[in-house]
C-alpha cells in the first residue's frame, strides 16, 4: 500500500470515528432538546434522574435548552469533519478540536452539577458527553497526525 | 606566430574555459543564494535570532505558536475568564440565589410544621386558603401575617395553617405543588413565605422551574428529592383535591381566613384581623381545657359560620373585601 492510499485510509478512519461520535451526540442531544421544547419526560434508563436535571435551572441557558447548545456543536462537527474528510483541508480539523475542547470544559461543569447541586445523573446527557469528548479525543489525534503544514 | 599562438592559445583558452565559464560561475552563484537563503530562513526562523530580535527577548518553543496551541490557549483562557466572572457573581451575589427576595421577616424557630406554624393546641385556629398568585394573598402574607405570627403564634394563642385554593392559572398549581415538595422536607411554610415574596404577574411565568429551584437551593432543600416530588402526578392531586374541598366549603375568593372555623369576612388589615383573633381569644377555653384542640384544617373550617370583628379600625384595610374579583 502506497503511503499516499495509507494516509487518506488513516484520514477517512478518523474522520469516520469522529463523525461517527457526533451523530451519536447528536442523537442524545436532539432527543433531550425536543423532550425538553416540548416539556416531555425523557425515557430514562440505568439511572432514574433524567426528569430531575431536565427540570432543573441549569438545562436552559439564557432562556435556550443546553442540548440545543450542545446539538449545534455536533452538527458543526459532523460536518466540518465530513468537509475535512472529502478535501483533506486541515484548517477543517480545528473546528471540530475547538468545538470538542469548548464541549469538555462545559462538560465538566455539567457533570460537577450533577452530582454536587442537582444529586442526579441524566442518562442521555452522559452518553451525549461521553460521544463528545471522545469525538475530541480523535480530533486531537487527527490535528497532531495532520494538523501541521507538512 | 605569437599572435598566432596568443590567439590560438586564447582562443584555446576561451574554448576550455568556455564550459567554465558559462557553468562556474552559475554553480557558483546559486550556491551562494542556497547558502544566504539557509542563513536568511536561520536567522528568520522561528526561534532564530531575527525572530528573538522581532519578538523581544522571551520567544515561544514553536509548539506553542501552533493554531491548535494558540486555540487551546485561548479556550482555556476564556473559560478562566469565565469561571472567575461566575465565582466573582456568586461571591458578590451570596450565591446563585441572588436574584431572590427573601422574606420581610424569617419563620419563628421550631413554630412551624406540616403546613402550620403554631403550637398544634392554641386556643385560636386560624385557617387561610390562598393562591400564590393572588396579589391580595401576598400583600396579607408579606404584611399582615408576619404581625399576627409574632404577637399571637410566638406567643402560643394562635396557630394558623395554610390551605390551597389555586383557581388562578396553572403557575398557582405548580406553585402549590412546590411548596408541598418543600413541606415534604419540612419547610412549607419558609417556601411559602419565599414564594410570595417573589411573586409576579398572574400567569406571567414568574412562578418557573428556575425559580423553584432557587427557593429549593435557599433553603437548602435536597434538590434531587424536591425535583422528583414536583413531577409526582399525586401532589397535585391532593392540590386540586383542597381545592375543590375549598369550593364545597363556598370559598368564592383568596385570601380566605377562618378564625376557630368560622368565616372572617372583615376588612383584611391587621387592626380587623387581630380583632377577630382577640375575640375569638376571649371566646375560647383555655388551653389546659382544651388540650387536644389541634389545628386539623378542615375539621375547624366550617362554613357558614362568620367571625366578623368586634372592634374595627379605620385603618386603611389591602382590599376592600375578599371576592373573587380581589385576585
Amino acid at each position: 500500500m502506497s503511503a499516499r492510499r495509507w494516509l487518506a485510509n488513516e484520514r477517512t478512519g478518523l474522520a469516520a470515528a469522529m463523525a461517527g461520535f457526533a451523530l451519536l451526540a447528536m442523537v442524545a442531544l436532539g432527543y433531550l432538546a425536543v423532550e425538553k421544547l416540548t416539556n416531555s419526560h425523557p425515557v430514562c434508563f440505568i439511572v432514574q434522574g433524567c426528569d430531575t436535571v431536565q427540570a432543573s435551572q441549569y438545562s436552559t441557558f439564557l432562556g435556550i435548552p443546553v442540548a440545543l447548545y450542545g446539538l449545534a456543536a455536533a452538527v458543526l462537527s459532523f460536518l466540518t469533519v465530513l468537509g475535512w474528510w472529502r478535501t483533506g483541508d486541515r484548517r477543517l480539523l480545528y473546528v471540530p478540536y475547538t468545538l470538542g475542547l469548548i464541549s469538555l470544559l462545559v462538560i465538566a461543569g455539567l457533570v460537577y452539577l450533577e452530582l454536587f447541586v442537582i444529586h442526579a445523573i441524566c442518562i442521555w446527557c452522559t452518553i451525549a458527553g461521553a460521544s463528545l469528548i471522545l469525538g475530541w479525543l480523535v480530533s486531537v489525534l487527527a490535528v497532531r497526525r495532520f494538523g501541521t503544514a507538512s | 606566430m605569437r599572435l598566432a599562438e596568443t590567439g590560438r592559445g586564447a582562443g584555446t583558452a576561451v574554448e576550455r574555459r568556455s564550459p567554465l565559464s558559462t557553468n562556474r560561475p552559475t554553480s557558483n552563484s546559486a550556491a551562494r543564494r542556497e547558502r544566504r537563503a539557509a542563513q536568511r530562513a536561520q536567522r528568520g526562523a522561528p526561534g532564530g535570532p531575527v525572530a528573538r530580535e522581532r519578538r523581544g527577548a522571551v520567544a515561544l518553543p514553536p509548539a506553542l505558536r501552533s493554531p491548535i496551541a494558540l486555540i487551546t490557549i485561548g479556550v482555556l483562557v476564556v473559560a478562566a475568564i469565565g469561571l472567575v466572572l461566575v465565582l466573582a457573581q456568586n461571591v458578590v451575589g451570596g450565591s446563585t440565589t441572588a436574584a431572590l427576595t427573601a422574606p420581610p421577616q424569617p419563620v419563628p424557630a421550631g413554630l412551624a410544621h406540616d403546613r402550620s406554624i403554631g403550637k398544634p393546641n392554641a386556643p385560636v385556629k386560624l385557617d387561610e386558603w390562598e393562591d400564590f398568585q393572588c396579589p391580595y394573598c401576598d400583600e396579607y402574607t408579606t404584611n399582615i401575617e408576619p404581625h399576627l405570627i409574632s404577637q399571637y403564634v410566638t406567643a402560643g394563642q394562635l396557630a394558623i395553617t395554610y390551605h390551597d385554593f389555586s383557581f388562578i392559572g396553572s403557575e398557582s398549581l405548580n406553585a402549590a405543588v412546590a411548596a408541598r415538595c418543600a413541606g415534604n422536607q419540612g419547610q412549607f411554610w419558609a417556601y411559602m413565605e419565599y414564594l410570595f415574596a417573589n411573586q409576579g404577574p398572574e400567569n406571567g411565568g414568574t412562578f418557573n422551574q428556575a425559580l423553584f429551584d432557587k427557593i429549593a437551593t435557599r433553603l437548602n432543600l435536597n434538590l434531587s428529592t424536591f425535583n422528583q416530588c414536583l413531577t409526582d402526578p399525586a401532589v397535585a392531586s391532593a392540590v386540586q383535591a383542597e381545592t375543590k374541598q375549598g369550593q364545597q366549603l363556598g370559598i368564592q375568593g383568596t385570601p380566605t381566613l377562618f378564625i376557630n372555623g368560622k368565616q372572617y369576612t372583615g376588612a383584611l388589615d391587621l387592626p380587623n384581623i387581630s380583632a377577630a383573633i382577640d375575640a375569638a381569644l376571649r371566646a375560647a377555653p383555655s388551653p389546659a381545657a382544651a388540650p387536644g384542640a389541634s389545628a386539623t384544617p378542615g375539621a375547624s373550617a366550617t362554613p357558614g359560620a362568620s367571625a366578623t370583628p368586634g372592634a374595627a379600625s379605620g385603618a386603611p384595610a389591602v382590599a376592600p373585601s375578599v371576592t373573587p374579583a380581589a385576585s
